[in-house]
């Protein structure tokens, strides 16, 4: 009884995990699109208002799916200390992410502040309501998670 | 026998000939790689550049192990060798990774 | 303690110890750089006041041991030997015992007044291991300090130590046993050189003599052999090693592998284990960061984030310099109705515009070397140039090459500087030609300015192209220079890869500082000089002082009129934008004001941009091939004067020289293809 529950969470943690990576990659995917599409010419953008069409910002959220993915499978074979390695790692990069799109939120709007423009609802949009920081968001807690594990992994074995 | 640039990861290899400079020689000598002596390949970019630790095997007061399980400890940092030295290390692999 | 001159002291350990922390701690960040005579290799010295003295901390350069095969060691021991540092403190990290007791034990061989510090013992805790302080003081015969530089636990103590053994001085030469034979070898010598060469011996200990001519120390046969009496010693020793090697072998390898023997046995003496952690956190990291496939991906990410955090959040601080120097400052001058107009359109149009824009930089420049250094700090940096090694590798180049080129994006001048860890001369030699390739900071408003008015929706690829451009050219001209002019097989090149670490503040922003201070200082003066020429030979003609208004028929107009009717006509460059790129050779930063200037718009980029856009300026293709220049053509004056005291004046001309060919060469293709592809 206690093994089966015990499965069943490592399972939803998993699907959790894949989940996430998934949605990163999907990210990473739609802002190469955007972008391509937009140099292009063409009018068609999916979701531009949240994924911005930057080759970089499209790398990165390549990079924490590729490495969130990965894990998932290093976990289905067997290799825990990859499978921590990557699932924390992976969310380091997408924190760190965020983090910098918040300090520069900040100083855009420190910059208007000194440029003496007026500060309204689409600062928000623009800056904070993107793909990064939404995702990020979500990547926090499970970094939390999978960092503690990696330390555990370390003090002990 | 191979370069070392040809090793795998985690592979425990012995130094069989260095055939660089005496300079450079000399340098690898005093951070612990000379012949006979023995290497964990941490990283290899097979062919390419190597991370290694030398490891010391008669150094019974155990201390970081390297991550494997072998018997061995590791003497000092990691070393980081460009693809042009590894190429002038020749070793012998003595465990598989 | 030596009488007369100033009380001297001396910091010695191998690199990644924490030296530079310890001495900042130490001289309380009262420091000098400049550099060891004749030679390019950086010397910190600083005060630290003890008992009202003030003595005089030189921190020598990080090295691993005492050869004759590198100029840092040669500097080290020179040092040592000549001015007689009343006291040498050799740094070692508990992390790294063996191969810093290695260089503790050639110190002491050498005769120094060591006193040994046993730095970073709180990660040495947390790797499961202690080490045993006074059984490793009774072993040595030397005092012993166990200090964590990041915290400064243990400086105080240091500080005393330093202190006592100021009066105490002790010379132990006699550290490592050699074996029954050598040592037999070594006292004979001993006694002959005591005999035949002892001028020397009031340097150098007798026995160090001694054992450096038996493994063959090159300084050292070349010192002895030009003394009076001097061969009957460089005979002795060559008869001695063939005997020597009859049953030891190569001695040099003998005698190093001894003392190494000794360093291990010290270190195992001492060190006692505590708990034993299975995996390092370094390694599980670097499972991931020096993955084979994930491993570039996240390198290039976390430059991708580092560039984001210089470029974007030090806006608000650039367009704060901004108003302060180009606005409010220069309407001051501007509209004064004291000064004569030449010497207002000076201050305003020459100095204040031309040094302003350089300023403007500056948060840009900081943020930039800010997120460096933490990444320097954690240890990252390392990881990439081993990811890269592979790659350039195919271009002769090392890896350790990219490090001086991910500088240069901020700014080419701390970039050249840091070519100096190259220990290959050839391949140093060729990293700083190469530096100035890395499109710097500077650069990157004209892309933006120029590439935004004629290339509209591409425009953010042509920036991204410019980088991508700088770093192939890099590649291709190294592999180029590797191959033809500073000929030779590599002597490759180790690095250790230090653990990671947390990041330490005060290391971030001596290093950012250090770095930003290159820009700043170099720059505002070099610079300075030129915007006066510049401005001069935009308000003077042949027929005198014209004012700002008549640049056309100025020294500058004339030149510029020239350029653009002969080498620049095949890309259809007007007057206006050859003169501005005669500016960009004063400083990058200068052109796109210069532009603004000239089409009266202003300095912001906005407004040259339009200006630009209206006037028909570029066509796209023109306009990308003036990018390209720009990128390319000659290193600004500030960065020439770096390279010129790094590698003299031939090479700077050579710099020069090839980078405004490559330039042109490359600007005249890309508006001939354009050309051949009907894109005009």
């Amino acid at each position: 009884m206690i093994s089966i529950t015990r499965s069943i969470f490592k399972a939803i943690k998993l699907l959790l995990l894949a989940a996430l990576g998934l949605a990163y990659l999907l990210t990473g995917i739609l802002s190469i699109i955007n972008w391509s599409v937009d140099l292009v010419g063409v009018n068609q953008q999916f979701y531009s208002n949240f994924i911005p069409r930057d080759l970089g910002f499209a790398l990165v959220a390549l990079t924490v799916g590729a490495s969130l993915v990965a894990s998932t499978l290093y976990a289905l074979r067997g290799n825990q200390v990859m499978h921590l390695a990557a699932a924390a790692i992976g969310t380091w990069l997408a924190l760190g992410a965020l983090v910098i799109q918040a300090i520069v939120a900040t100083a855009t709007a420190l910059d208007s502040v000194v440029l003496g423009e007026n500060i309204d609802y689409s600062f928000v949009d623009e800056q904070l309501l993107r793909m990064d920081v939404i995702l990020g968001c979500v990547a926090l807690p499970i970094s939390v998670y999978y960092t503690l594990m990696l330390r555990e992994m370390i003090k002990s074995r | 026998m191979m370069p070392l640039a040809y090793t795998r990861d985690g592979a425990l290899v012995r130094v069989v000939s260095i055939r660089t400079g005496r300079g450079l020689y000399r340098r690898l000598h005093e951070l612990g790689i000379a012949e006979g002596k023995m290497l964990r390949v941490v990283k290899s970019q097979g062919p390419g550049p190597v991370i290694v630790e030398v490891v010391d095997s008669s150094f019974s007061n155990a201390r970081r192990k390297s991550s494997f399980p072998f018997n061995y400890e590791a003497v000092g940092g990691r070393l980081f060798l460009g693809f042009g030295i590894a190429m002038k290390i020749m070793v012998e692999e003595v465990m598989a990774p | 303690m030596t009488s007369g001159k100033g009380v001297k002291i001396a910091l010695a350990g191998i690199p990644n110890v924490g030296k530079s922390l310890i001495f900042n701690k130490l001289t309380g960040g009262r420091a000098w750089v400049g550099n060891w005579p004749g030679v390019t290799v950086e010397k910190k010295v600083g005060k630290l006041r003890i008992n009202g003295i003030e003595v005089e901390v030189v921190d020598l350069p990080g090295i691993y041991s005492l050869t004759a095969y590198s100029v840092d060691e040669l500097i080290a021991r020179n040092f040592i030997t000549e001015e007689n540092p009343d006291v040498v403190v050799c740094i070692t990290s508990a992390i790294n015992f063996e191969r810093s007791l290695y260089l503790a034990i050639s110190l002491l061989e050498l005769g120094a007044n060591v006193v040994l510090v046993v730095n970073m013992i709180d990660l040495a805790e947390r790797e499961g291991y202690k080490i045993n302080y006074e059984k490793l003081k009774n072993l040595l015969g030397i005092p012993v300090v166990p200090t964590v530089a990041t915290t400064g636990y243990g400086i105080d103590q240091l500080i005393n130590t330093i202190r006592k053994s100021l009066y105490e001085k002790r010379r132990h030469a006699h550290i490592v046993d050699y074996g029954k034979e050598v040592e037999e070898a070594i006292k004979k010598l001993e006694g002959l050189i005591n005999e035949t060469v002892s001028e020397l011996t009031s340097k150098y200990p007798a026995r160090w003599i001694a054992i450096k001519l038996l493994e063959g120390d090159s300084e050292i046969l070349d010192k002895v052999a030009k003394q009076p009496r001097g061969k009957v010693v460089i005979d002795r020793v060559r008869s001695l090693r063939e005997d020597l090697e009859k049953s030891v072998g190569d001695l040099e390898s003998y005698i190093i592998e001894r003392r190494y023997e000794k360093a291990l046995k010290l270190a195992r003496a001492t060190m006692v284990k505590v708990a034993v952690p299975k995996i390092s956190l370094t390694d599980a990291i670097d499972a991931i960061l020096t993955h084979k496939i994930l491993g570039i991906p996240f390198a290039l990410s976390i430059l991708y984030l580092l560039f984001r955090f210089a470029f974007e959040v030090s806006t608000p601080f650039v367009d704060i310099i901004d108003l302060l120097v180009n606005v409010y400052l220069y309407d001051i001058i501007a509209s004064n109705p004291v000064l004569p107009e030449w010497l207002t359109s000076f201050l305003a149009d020459g100095a204040i515009a031309g040094v302003g824009t350089v300023l403007t930089f500056l948060p840009l420049i900081a943020f930039f070397f800010l997120g460096f250094a933490v990444l320097e700090d954690v240890g990252y940096i390392a990881r990439i140039a081993f990811l890269v090694d592979k790659l350039f590798s195919k271009f002769k180049l090392p890896g350790k090459t990219i490090i001086p080129l991910i500088i240069g994006f901020g700014c080419n001048i701390p970039a050249v500087m840091a070519t100096r860890t190259i220990e290959d001369e050839n391949d140093r030699k060729t990293s700083t030609l190469i530096a100035p390739l890395a499109s710097c900071s500077a650069r990157l408003p004209v892309y933006l300015v120029v590439g935004g008015a004629v290339l509209g929706r591409s425009a953010g690829f042509a920036v991204l192209s410019m980088y991508v451009l700088g770093i192939l050219l890099a590649l291709l001209m190294g592999f180029v220079f590797r191959k033809f002019i500073f000929k030779g097989p590599s002597s490759g090149f180790i690095m250790e890869l230090p653990p990671y670490m947390k990041p330490n503040i005060s290391n971030i922003a001596m290093k950012t500082w250090e770095r930003t201070k290159k820009f700043l200082f170099k720059a505002s003066t070099v610079i300075f000089l030129g915007v006066v020429i510049v401005w001069l030979l935009s308000v003077t003609g042949p027929t005198g002082y014209l004012g700002s208004e008549h640049i056309e028929e100025s020294f500058a107009g004339i030149i510029g009129n020239w350029l653009s009717s002969t080498i620049f006509k095949p890309m259809g460059w007007n007057w206006k934008v050859s003169i501005a790129l005669l500016f960009g050779f004063i400083a990058k930063e200068v052109v796109v004001g210069a532009l603004g200037v000239l089409y009266g718009a202003g300095e912001e980029e906005e407004a040259v941009k339009h200006a630009i856009m209206e006037y028909q300026v570029f066509t796209p293709i023109t306009g990308y091939a003036y990018m390209a220049f720009v990128l390319i053509y000659v290193p600004c004056v500030a960065t020439l004067a770096a390279i010129r005291s790094e590698l003299g004046l031939k090479y700077t001309i050579l710099a020069l020289v090839y980078e405004i060919i490559l330039a042109y060469v490359l600007a005249l293709f890309i508006v001939g293809l354009g050309y051949m592809l009907g894109l005009t």
